[in-house]
């Protein structure tokens, strides 16, 4: 999907805030400050959202009953196959008898893993070749932006797909970890950093105050790690909040279809997902029904946190929030001035 | 005259290098397909390995052209791709061809039938959403868009299957025809391979109905993902659109704000979603994959999992650069309609 952000001047982006008030120390804080209504409940619904299942996977082992794997308790009790929610099994059990719980609790920390992997290396890849490409120019620029473009016309799971292919070596059980599935993921996203930060790149390339570093003697990698860097980077944590939420769709999708995360390797929503299919003509619901609520939910609290970002940096999107003013009580006097 | 002139040959500068530059993205992304893909290594091992006697591998090997130079391979394959033809699959011998003219057809359809869905659907919400901007109807249409986002379409797939196809019984829960219809339509004079138009060709009425309550819930799946794409784009075109001078200045000589959407802002709103439409080509097909996989809709999209699973990387192969193919040529000629539409588009 593509995101078309304008350039957004820092000074802009603190004539958001109200008057008044100094940058808070604690990120977000602005952020949250400069919404207000509907707005700012998106943006603390989202990060709720968020803040739970980071908590979820972060004790996952802690909060799951059973492994996301066993199909019998530690005494060797077996779970059975496809029993309905009870007591025991607060999510029922699987066609293969492991708890539904368990492995959406697993499939949590799975998500979370891949995403900041992914969201991390699609960053460090992107941005710095959308730095050169833009300073440099000539052939380089050329070629990268060809490939970009041909990369992100592209569908971006059959992409996913062919990488994954490629990183597990034609047998899909070589190599179907964390990290394969998040470079994987990786390559769907590095065009759209590449681009914006290209283009922005581009544009500040002429600016006077990178004309002056070059004047004063600047080597190319101090101008573009010291000067242009922080210029071209501002509207990148909005990207990347809303490529996170793409990107659990996309390895979702992967799952879905059989590839990245291995069975055997990590508990994971799509491939759980794609076993519940079947189920669905015996009226079992509950193998497809919290995985699928689990991927969506993550899903809303990322985008809404990304949107209300993208809604409070974009000028173009934004609603003046209009301080109520009280006027001091006029004096009979002024009145009078006025009158005359 | 002058400028009648001067904006058709800019229309046709504009088509032209759109043309092409269509010709290098094919390039990069075949070649792209092609290499990565035979990283993996022989493609014949992936398939039979452990199946068939080593013997019978490397008898496979060669009459399949794989144990000649990469290099040569991949030119034998552009070759092949620049005539149309993208190989045979390993495990069951199929041109790649073939697959496209029959399931083709089939992912045809139910693209069609859900664009339909999505327009139908994300047009007029957007408009709603735009006219009353921060009320109730807003908030409420804002987060039915982020959830047709967030939903995955293999799981909304899985809910309506519960609902509609298990539980209510209305409509088919997986397949494009019962099994003798299927049989029936097929055996229409010219075979479009496009259920709707056979159901009618052949003229049974109960077979149309057939045809479209199997229809429904893919449809409508594949449909809600992209609706809600179109909805937001509506609505956030409208909104600026409604901010303009020139709407300004309708309302000042007094139009009816009703008036000022309907007649004045919401065409022009419009002209930016024809132009994303053609983004949305490649995630509607990405989107077709899991959908077809989910109500076993026998497309191109089906056929692509069915081949994963069997580790048949050269029907893979063909049928991934078919795609890009068919994805780069569907949005050069949306690209043309933008700019036909949208003077601005052709700077």
């Amino acid at each position: 999907m593509s995101i078309n952000l304008p350039e957004l001047e820092g000074a802009e982006a603190a004539a958001a805030l109200p008057a008044g008030r100094r940058h808070s120390r604690i990120p977000g804080v602005d952020a949250i400050r400069a919404t207000s209504g509907f707005q700012r409940g998106m943006l603390v619904a989202g990060a709720l959202i968020v803040l739970f299942f980071t908590v979820v996977a972060v004790f996952a082992s802690a909060i799951a009953p059973y492994g996301f794997n066993d199909d019998r308790t530690k005494g060797g009790k077996v779970f059975g196959r496809l029993v309905a929610p009870s007591a025991q099994h607060w999510m029922g059990t699987t066609s293969g008898g492991e708890d539904v719980y368990s492995r959406v609790v697993f499939g949590a920390q799975t998500a979370m893993e891949v995403i900041v992997l992914a969201v991390l290396f699609s960053v460090v890849v992107g941005v710095p070749l959308g730095l050169l490409s833009g300073y440099l120019g000539g052939w380089l620029d050329r070629v990268l932006v060809l490939v970009t473009d041909a990369l992100f016309a592209f569908p971006s799971l059959l992409l996913a797909i062919i990488v994954s292919i490629a990183i597990a070596g034609g047998s899909s059980s070589a190599a179907g970890g964390i990290l394969s599935a998040a470079i994987s993921i990786t390559v769907v996203y590095v065009p759209q950093y590449f681009r914006v930060v290209r283009n922005a790149t581009v544009a500040a390339r002429e600016e006077p105050y990178v004309e002056a570093a070059r004047t004063l003697g600047a080597k190319p990698v101090a101008i573009m790690t010291r000067y242009i860097f922080s210029n071209v980077v501002q509207t990148v944590p909005v990207i990347a909040t809303l490529n996170a939420g793409d990107a659990i769709l996309t390895l979702a999708g992967l799952g879905f279809l059989g590839y990245g995360i291995e069975p055997s390797a990590g508990a994971e929503w799509g491939h759980d997902l794609a076993k519940a299919i079947s189920d669905t003509s015996n009226g079992i619901w509950w193998t497809g029904v919290y995985p699928g609520v689990a991927i969506a939910l993550l899903v809303v609290g990322v985008t809404l946190v990304g949107e209300s970002l993208n809604d409070v940096l974009n000028p173009l999107l934004r609603t003046a929030k209009v301080t109520p003013v009280t006027l001091p009580a006029r004096r009979p006097s002024e009145t009078a001035g006025e009158a005359a | 005259m002058a400028t009648a002139t001067s904006s058709s040959s800019s229309l046709r500068t504009y088509l032209v290098t759109r043309l092409l530059l269509v010709i290098p993205m094919v390039w990069i992304l075949v070649t792209l397909v092609f290499f990565v893909l035979r990283v993996v290594g022989d493609p014949i091992q992936s398939a039979f390995g452990g199946r068939l006697s080593p013997a019978e591998i490397a008898v496979r090997r060669h009459s399949a052209g794989l144990d000649k130079p990469l290099l040569t391979q991949y030119l034998s394959y552009l070759g092949g791709v620049v005539r149309g033809d993208f190989g045979r699959s390993l495990t069951d011998s199929t041109p790649i061809s073939h697959i496209l003219i029959v399931n083709g057809a089939a992912t045809l359809e139910l693209t069609f039938w859900a664009l339909l869905v999505a327009l139908t659907v994300g047009v007029p919400l957007g408009r709603v959403a735009a006219r009353h901007r921060d009320k109730l109807p807003d908030v409420g249409l804002r987060l039915f868009a982020v959830l047709a986002y967030a939903v995955p379409v293999f799981f909304l797939g899985l809910l309506l299957k519960l609902l509609f196809a298990t539980k209510l019984g209305w409509f088919y829960s997986s397949g494009r025809a019962s099994p003798n219809v299927d049989l029936d339509i097929n055996n229409v004079a010219p075979n479009t391979h496009i259920y709707i138009i056979n159901a009618i060709q052949y003229g049974n009425l109960s077979d149309v109905w057939d045809v479209l309550r199997h229809t429904v819930l893919p449809a409508v799946t594949l449909g809600l993902l992209v609706a809600g794409v179109f909805l937001r784009l509506v609505r956030v075109n409208l909104l600026q659109t409604l901010r303009s001078d020139y709407v300004e200045a309708a309302r000042a000589r007094g139009v009816p704000e009703r008036r000022v959407v309907r007649k004045h802002a919401f065409r022009n709103a419009l002209i930016p979603v024809v132009t994303v439409m053609g983004l949305q080509v490649a995630s509607l097909l990405a989107g077709a994959v899991l959908t077809e996989t989910t109500f076993e809709w026998q497309g191109i999209g089906y056929k692509l999992a069915y081949y994963l699973g069997r580790q048949d990387y050269v029907a893979v192969q063909g049928i991934v650069t078919a795609t890009a193919v068919i994805v780069s040529l569907i949005s050069f000629l949306i690209d043309v309609v933008a700019a036909v539409v949208d003077p601005r588009v052709r700077y």
